[in-house]
């Protein structure tokens, strides 16, 4: 068995390329000092994922001309994961999949490479929206009119910037009905009717609300089929069986045995404390046992090996990790533990205190408690634990196989 | 980077599966439990037979010369099936402590019997003040005639009752630190003045109570130089706890496993219990820490093959993750099963006690997250 990460010449090349880029495009002290650990403001984010898509560095050679090969897409996850950007690069390479494996050949056209390349911004289902577990409970609802749609309601997005050229809208017919059908839409939200609000959270906001009101939006907009919003929720939620990039160093839990090591108390430093000592120590373990199960997943994903509750074992397990991480941190750095970076005394540039954000906020934004506890316990057997979705097809194949007619899926539109 | 086990180890994992499914069913595990002497030699005849007892002793000295990562494969089935055996102690914990203190001429006159199994030796290091670190070491061995002589007891030891030598970690001079001074002395079970007496309550591998009174032991039974033998003992019990980490993940995930299985078939109100969420918590909670400690270890392991300066940390790191995990997933799966878990019969309970007192054997998570300290200059 061997347990270390090893990174070709190629790879370390392009690390040093990514961390050059990110210093000279992350403004900001915090940015651009190398021991970043919290993330970069909202300002500079939509220019950063135009400026990566420039690059071709949101796609994969494998579906697009340009891109990253998968080797060098790990490095940048790595380094885009010490800017708390992890979950940019990989909502967008589900927003891709999703319109490559559901849209019409126009929208492929359309979107595909403006979204590759970073030229057009399109906001995702926050995986805090009830639609993103069960698009049948997706808050806004769709009627018909005419050929066109009509949404309302208000529902939680991703992404980056104030405002989107485009949102990816699941939405629901009449949850009353006889049998209400979940579809996704790619609405233009410039479009009448749309009004987006970004609330104050705890930790940084790149999670929207948008309100639909009486929105209008023709045919073509329609992602997939009618009744496709379940293809879309599983093909948004098959980023959540990749595994995370093997962990290079988890700077939190180095930065806090630093402080400690370096901090005096009475004279002697803080880690000097058994107590103290213990913590540390744990923080240690729970950050080391994270890299583990990373290596784990990476390691299943590379040998073809069928990934089922490891990777939302992996997050959970990483989730936890920041709360007794928080703990520990206010335990053994007191006070100063609750001070951020603009506090001249904050110590380690405020990262003890946006762990207690991160900590109560349940993660970063690319994390889902009730989702990822619903895939551990269906990889476990204990079926029936994730609702059945309105309109979703009995398997894969199903939906893959079905043949066209009245929509392209051949089944009669719902909505008709 | 490669997890994957190499082909002639998956062969060794298939075949110590096999063997302990055959040998080892629940029930013939209650029984040695119930016996007094918590052995059964026809079992250890058996993994001596097919080479376990020689694994990580080197072939001039009659072992087979296996990797650790080797013998963790096998521990891991071991603790699986709750396998009760003295070979951590003598094979691993003896043997490595012969290997890194004594001299060529004790390798050779020791090694061969631990690697074939003809003599069992058991290491004898805790005393009333129980601990694993230097400052605890304080039986007293004072020089008289070209000998030593033990006076005092130890307490806690693994498979002394079956042994046929004890290794004894003994102070024979006072240091300038509490590493100074201490020496290993290989000494006849059946010398006059040893007594040995199996500890009783709710124990898993059985432990004991050695007594020396006046105890006459030949200088030439010191292993390595008199009064330097702990970095000597460090190295044998970092490596030994490496295996033993393995034994504990193969027993987490066997609780685990009947968790898993008896939520899916044990009904209540009409449906599997594995239907209610606080059951599929508890169940959870057992799959991450049999993941921890089957992953911890296995990086230890590896790292000890390696040579890694690091392997230290990550033998203690695993230690910790096992010593608080095991016991924890035997709590979640008695919470999964309610009163059948509690029937020795069933075999959960088997578990249980292993995980109680093995959390223990070695060091504990305070002394492996303090010796990580130590080695991490925190």
């Amino acid at each position: 068995m061997d347990f270390r990460y090893h990174y070709s010449d190629e790879q370390e090349r392009f690390r040093q390329e990514v961390q050059a880029w990110l210093r000279a495009n992350l403004t900001g002290e915090r940015s651009s000092s190398p021991s970043a650990v919290t993330p970069v403001g909202l300002g500079p984010l939509t220019s950063i994922a135009a400026l990566l898509g420039e690059l071709g560095w949101l796609a994969l050679t494998e579906t697009y001309d340009s891109g990253l090969k998968q080797d060098l897409r790990i490095v940048l996850l790595q380094e885009l994961e010490g800017h708390g950007l992890l979950w940019l690069a990989r909502e967008i390479t589900g927003l891709l999949q999703a319109i490559e494996d559901y849209g019409s050949s126009d929208q492929h056209q359309s979107f595909l490479p403006a979204i590759a390349r970073g030229e057009l911004v399109c906001w995702t289902p926050s995986r805090s929206s009830e639609s993103t577990i069960d698009p049948a409970s997706a808050p806004v609802q769709v009627t018909r009119d005419g050929d066109d749609y009509i949404l309302d309601g208000t529902d939680l997005f991703l992404g980056t910037g104030s405002s989107p050229d485009y949102l990816c809208v699941p939405a629901i017919s009449d949850p009353e009905g006889p049998s209400p059908f979940a579809s996704a839409f790619l609405v233009l939200a410039s479009l009448d009717g749309v009004s987006i609000s970004t609330p104050r959270r705890l930790t940084q906001g790149h999670e929207h609300q948008v309100t639909f009101d009486q929105v209008r939006v023709p045919p073509y907009c329609l992602l997939g089929d009618e009744g496709g919003g379940w293809a879309l929720s599983s093909s948004l939620r098959s980023l959540d069986m990749e595994p995370l990039p093997p962990l290079t160093e988890d700077l939190r839990v180095s930065h806090l045995l630093e402080y400690a090591s370096e901090t005096l108390h009475e004279g002697v430093p803080l880690s000097s404390e058994p107590n103290r000592q213990q913590l540390l120590m744990q923080a240690y373990i729970d950050s080391r046992l994270a890299s583990l199960l990373r290596r784990r997943d990476a390691w299943m994903k590379s040998t073809g090996q069928e990934l089922t509750y490891h990777v939302a074992q992996t997050r959970d397990w990483e989730r936890r990790a920041t709360e007794r991480l928080a703990e520990i941190s206010r335990t053994v750095v007191g006070m100063y533990a609750m001070l951020d970076s603009d506090d001249p005394h904050a110590p380690s540039l405020g990262s003890f205190e946006y762990v207690q954000r991160l900590a109560v906020a349940e993660g970063p934004p690319e994390s889902d408690v009730a989702g990822d506890v619903a895939i551990i316990a269906n990889a476990l057997g204990f079926g029936g634990h994730v609702p059945e979705v309105a309109g979703a097809p009995q398997s894969w194949d199903e939906d893959h196989n079905a043949d066209s007619a009245e929509t392209t899926s051949g089944r009669p539109s719902p909505l008709r | 980077m490669d997890l994957a086990l190499t082909e002639i180890q998956s062969l060794l994992q298939n075949s110590a599966r096999e063997f302990l499914e055959a040998e080892m069913p629940k029930s013939r595990v209650l029984e040695i439990d119930d016996s007094e002497s918590g052995f059964a030699v026809e079992i250890w005849e058996m993994m001596c037979e097919i080479g376990w007892s020689g694994m990580v002793i080197p072939e001039e000295y009659g072992g087979s010369g296996n990797t650790f990562t080797d013998l963790g494969i096998v521990q891991e089935a071991m603790g699986f099936y709750a396998c009760p055996s003295p070979l951590l102690s003598s094979a691993v914990l003896c043997s490595q402590a012969i290997l890194a203190a004594g001299d060529e001429s004790q390798k050779q006159a020791l090694l061969p019997s631990i690697a074939s199994g003809q003599q069992i030796f058991a290491f004898a290091l805790t005393e009333p003040d129980y601990g694993w670190g230097p400052g605890t070491v304080r039986l007293p061995a004072s020089r008289s005639n070209g000998n030593f002589v033990l006076n005092g007891s130890k307490l806690f030891i693994p498979d002394a009752n079956v042994a046929d030598q004890l290794i004894v970690a003994a102070r024979t001079s006072s240091g300038d630190s509490p590493d100074q001074g201490i020496s290993m002395i290989v000494v006849d079970k059946d010398a006059p003045g040893v007594s040995v007496r199996v500890q009783t309550g709710w124990i898993g591998p059985k432990v004991c109570e050695v007594n020396f009174a006046n105890v006459q032991v030949p200088e030439a039974n010191v292993l390595g130089a008199v009064g330097g033998a702990w970095p000597a003992i460090d190295k044998a019990m970092e490596r030994a706890t490496g295996a033993l980490c393995a034994y504990m993940a193969g027993g987490t995930q066997k609780v685990f496993e009947m968790a898993q299985e008896y939520s899916q078939t044990r009904i209540a109100f009409g449906v599997p219990i594995g239907t209610f969420q606080r059951v599929q918590d508890h169940v959870i909670d057992a799959l991450n820490e049999a993941d921890s400690a089957k992953w911890s270890a296995f990086d230890a392991l590896a790292q000890i093959d390696d040579g890694d300066p690091a392997a230290g940390v990550a033998v203690s790191m695993a230690k910790a993750v096992v010593s608080d995990g095991f016991p924890r997933a035997c709590d979640c799966s008695h919470h999964v099963h309610g009163g059948i878990g509690t029937d020795l019969e069933y075999g959960l309970t088997q578990y249980t006690k292993r995980a109680r007192t093995l959390q223990h054997y070695l060091g504990d998570a305070i002394f492996h997250k303090a010796r990580m300290a130590r080695l991490m200059a925190i």
